[in-house]
């Protein structure tokens, strides 16, 4: 690819794309520590936006709201025409299982169970059978040319390995929208690029919109735009005219 | 020692910070910034006899990011490493043309390019900043405000320029060499960036400090 | 001030009781556990020490002086789930203290002087308990010895093996609140106590390497199956052909010799139970793994498999319950028929030993209570990611319940079994009843094991759930910004 066509295809990550995913005016403390103080921003359907900021800054706390895992103490949270941060658990609990997949720097394999389980749990859990469950599992870990690691367990495998199963993981139910916070944080340069790459392939295959959350900027370039977080607030200098609200 | 003193160089960039933003030009960009056209020669002679052209064409395939070298250059190269010795002329050939002179590496070439290769590079004992240079003029003139808007938005350059170089670096299409430019693109100006983050929060906070 | 090898005593102490709140909680229970082993032990000691001018009680129980090895023995039974729970309070809030331990050996603390820290914490909070449960028995002494007026039969000995019982009134004790033990079995069994719970703590930690990095627990691969399951056929079926085993043995039919046996296959078996319990477990994930739609049964059953341990450790007192439980019924149902239906001595002794029974099992399931909430705690990163991808918190309390109850069912079956089992061995199918001397077959407590062993598990269920309560805190979401 020539560097041309790169900057062709950066115009083409800015058109303008439906709303699917939107905060407006998110507000979360912990305890009397505040974590966002008013966040609006909003995020396209196939869009890759990284949401950066040094470590403290609240773009974790963004994530888990976006994600329907935190409920906003202020504000609110949109998906499509849903408003899930006014929904309840159980229902942000299907809308994860269903819509979204989640992809975190450690700790998300189960691992009690090998790699081609822990692939095919979310399908389980919504309800599909074992055998079928099983051969769309494997199927995602060939796609990533790690079928040979199915029967592994997690602590069997490197932090590269096991992240790409996570990627898995969070693809198999073929999801939205994918939420990865800090997803190589845990890997050395190669591992953590071999993860991207993979990420940011399937996810523009499918079309699916990811939300990457990273204090590494080398992390952030993998997105089609950034969003800038800054003591719990949009950066918006940083961030670019193409987040700013409008209302 | 003496090769390199006689040396023409390529890739010649003023401000070293700005050579990763220039995407025509990171692979002759060593440390210093320069590259000698005689080891060039001598490491595209490595792998063989070759004649000028052949030089001039396997260079540009090789470095598609650098400036392409011109033949006479590479000519003036050779006749002046042959009188050195670290080159021979092997045979003259003629194909409806000019004489076509074929060279190969004398044992001292080889010589002077491992010593080369293996060089350990004086690091830049400091860096030429641009950016720094304007936001200490920035705030010379007492405002904060605009230093930290600038760094801002260059950092939002900074970082679509990143992205530009991801994407090569993630297409499959593209060869090692390119991906290893992107590489060693991708790093230098994540190095801005973090120099920009703490100056940020430096300017931001701690703006009284300036005397 | 001498320069010794390792920390000196009040440094111990210093790191020893500092900690979070998880640490406090381990530090309360372990405390109230052994201040309930110093009360059973004591009262056990105050048994031994009744005197024939001593007396006379409410209950035949403590009247019959022949009858008091018994209750010092099912109080000093008592005290065997007891100790195993205070080991397993040692594990409680483990990762808060892994971390402190490991904090230590980073500074410097060497392996041995972790494990002494550790040590020293437990045996601390047992010696507050010990010393606690001393205050109470004093203070319990003084405080019920409230002696009243009443007549109550005693067994008075004619001659050999003739009783004749003689009504006597005046003041009559309900417990044994007018004699004391020896003051220095008083004060051994103070200091025996914390004593033992910080040896327990120790042998709890010898699988567990005590790094800089963090505390690594080794667990042997594959959980023992073959010698457990020799143990567990020997013994019980030795016992089920008792009588065979003792003529085939040429042994004399002298009623300790027997007995001795008798223990002894009984002992065989429990072993066998206990060693087998992670095989079993091991076996019922390997069984079901494969095979289950269910999420929270492939996660059970995946984890039974790859932690069999946590099950049968968990489950050990529990399964002693059980196993003792069924050899008590069986046992009833047998001297029910041989004694004088008119006399409720035997009726009432038995109810009693049913209530030790209960609190027994009582006590192994707080034990298991503890290994639930232990494991949810751990697994805590696991469990708040597949919480935050949408898994529903049912699915994973099922999970936690599946891992702990799968096991025990079948453990549970067999040690009612082996008991039964067992008393029908020694003392026999048959008997002649007391009433009209014929020989008549011993009805299996079908009624009583049934309650027994549903009764065990579902106070186990009900105790898991209990653990579920960590579950919430365990899935918060601040768990995953924390490497393991």
């Amino acid at each position: 690819m020539t560097v041309a066509a790169a900057l062709r295809a950066d115009s083409d990550a800015e058109m303008n794309r439906s709303p699917l995913l939107s905060a407006r005016s998110v507000v979360v403390s912990y305890g009397r520590t505040p974590a966002l103080r008013g966040v609006t921003m909003s995020v396209g359907g196939g869009e890759i936006v990284a949401v950066t900021g040094a470590s403290g800054s609240g773009k974790s706390t963004l994530l888990l709201c976006l994600a329907g895992i935190l409920r906003p103490d202020v504000g609110e949270v949109r998906f499509g025409d849903r408003v899930i941060s006014a929904e309840s658990e159980a229902a942000r609990s299907r809308l994860r299982r269903r819509e979204f997949g989640v992809l975190f720097q450690f700790g998300q394999l189960v691992p009690e169970l090998s790699a081609v389980e822990n692939v095919a749990l979310p399908l389980l859990l919504s309800g599909v059978r074992r055998r079928p469950a099983t051969t769309a599992a494997l199927e995602w870990l060939d796609r990533f040319g790690i079928a040979d690691l199915a029967d592994s367990r997690p602590p069997q495998m490197s932090g590269g390995q096991g992240q790409r199963v996570a990627v898995a993981r969070a693809m198999v139910t073929e999801p939205v929208v994918v939420f990865a916070d800090e997803p190589t944080g845990a890997l050395d340069t190669l591992a953590g690029e071999q993860v991207l790459a993979q990420l940011v392939r399937v996810t523009r295959e499918a079309g699916t919109t990811v939300i990457l959350v990273t204090h590494d900027t080398r992390v952030a370039a993998y997105a089609d735009r950034e969003v800038v977080i800054r003591d719990g607030m949009l950066d918006e200098v940083a961030t670019g005219s193409s987040d700013r609200p409008t209302s | 020692m003496g090769v390199e003193a006689q040396g023409t160089y390529v890739g010649l960039r003023t401000c070293p910070t700005l050579v990763g933003l220039r995407l025509t030009d990171t692979s002759h960009t060593v440390n210093s910034g320069l590259v000698s056209t005689s080891h060039l020669v001598l490491g595209l002679l490595a792998r063989g006899e070759r004649h000028g052209y052949d030089l001039k064409r396997e260079h540009d395939l090789r470095f598609p990011s650098a400036r392409p070298l011109a033949y006479g250059q590479i000519y003036a190269t050779l006749e002046r490493m042959q009188r050195q010795g670290l080159v021979d002329a092997v045979s003259r050939e003629r194909v409806d043309g000019p004489d076509r002179t074929t060279f190969r590496m004398t044992r001292q070439g080889r010589k002077e390019l491992t010593t080369w290769l293996a060089e350990v590079e004086t690091p830049a004992p400091f860096v030429t900043n641009l950016f720094a240079t304007k936001v200490t003029l920035a705030l010379l003139t007492g405002d904060e405000g605009a230093a930290a808007d600038y760094l801002r938005r260059q950092r939002q350059a900074h970082l679509a320029r990143m992205r530009d170089y991801t994407r090569v670096k993630t297409d499959p299409e593209s060869s090692l060499s390119q991906v290893l430019a992107a590489d060693y693109a991708l790093s230098h100006l994540d190095a801005d960036l973090r120099w920009m983050e703490t100056a940020l929060d430096r300017v931001t906070g701690l703006t009284e400090e300036m005397p | 001030m001498t320069a010794s090898p390792g920390p000196r005593g009040a440094t111990l102490l210093r790191l020893a009781i500092t900690g979070g709140s998880a640490d406090r909680m381990r530090i309360l229970l372990t405390a109230m556990g052994a201040a309930a082993g110093t009360l059973a032990l004591l009262a056990a000691a105050a048994v031994v020490s009744i005197g024939p001018s001593d007396g006379p009680y409410s209950s035949d129980v403590l009247n019959e002086r022949g009858l008091h090895q018994g209750v010092v023995i099912a109080l000093i039974l008592l005290c065997l789930p007891l100790l195993v729970f205070v080991g397993q309070c040692s594990r409680i809030g483990a990762p808060a203290r892994d971390r402190r331990l490991a904090a230590f050996r980073m500074a410097g603390a060497t392996p041995a002087d972790a494990v002494k820290i550790a040590a020293t914490e437990t045996g601390l909070a047992a010696a507050l308990g010990s010393l606690l449960g001393a205050g109470m028995y004093l203070s319990g002494r003084v405080l019920l010895d409230r002696p009243h007026v009443d007549t109550v039969t005693v067994m008075r000995k004619v001659r050999e093996n003739l009783f004749v019982g003689e009504p006597v009134t005046g003041p009559v004790w309900n417990l044994p609140t007018d004699v004391i033990a020896p003051w220095w079995v008083i004060a051994s069994v103070v200091i025996a106590i914390p004593i033992a719970a910080g040896v327990l703590s120790v042998v709890a930690l010898r699988r567990v390497a005590l790094t800089p990095q963090g505390v690594i627990r080794r667990q042997p691969l594959r959980p023992p199956a073959v010698l457990p399951a020799i143990l567990f056929a020997a013994g019980a079926g030795g016992l089920a052909a008792f009588e065979a085993v003792v003529q085939a043995f040429g042994l004399d039919g002298s009623v300790k010799a027997l007995a001795a046996i008798a223990l002894l296959l009984l002992l065989l078996c429990g072993a066998g139970l206990l060693l087998g319990g992670a095989a079993i477990a091991a076996g019922i994930g390997a069984l079901l793994a494969p095979r289950v739609n269910n999420p929270a049964l492939l996660i059970a059953s995946r984890r039974m498999i790859a932690a069999p341990y946590t099950a049968s450790r968990a489950s050990t007192a529990v399964l002693l319950a059980v196993l003792i439980g069924a050899v008590v019924q069986g046992v009833r149902e047998n001297f029910l028929l041989i004694t004088d239906p008119n006399e409720s001595f035997y009726a009432d002794t038995f109810s009693l030993v049913d209530a030790v029974l209960a609190l027994a099992i009582a006590l192994a399931a707080a034990s298991l209570l503890v290994t639930a909430a232990e494991s949810v705690v751990e697994r805590r990163q696991t469990l708040a990611a597949l919480a935050a991808a949408g898994t529903p918190r049912g699915v994973l309390a099922r999970t936690i319940l599946a891992e702990t109850l799968f096991p025990l069912v079948p453990t549970c079956v067999l040690a009612a079994a082996a008991g039964s089992v067992a008393v029908r061995g020694v003392l026999g199918a048959e008997v002649s009843a007391f009433d009209s001397g014929a020989t008549v077959p011993v009805p299996v407590p079908w009624t009583e094991l049934a309650i027994l062993t549903g009764g065990t598990l579902a106070v186990t269920a009900a105790v898991t759930a209990l653990a579920l309560l960590f579950l919430r805190r365990s899935t918060d979401i601040t768990e995953l910004r924390t490497a393991a």
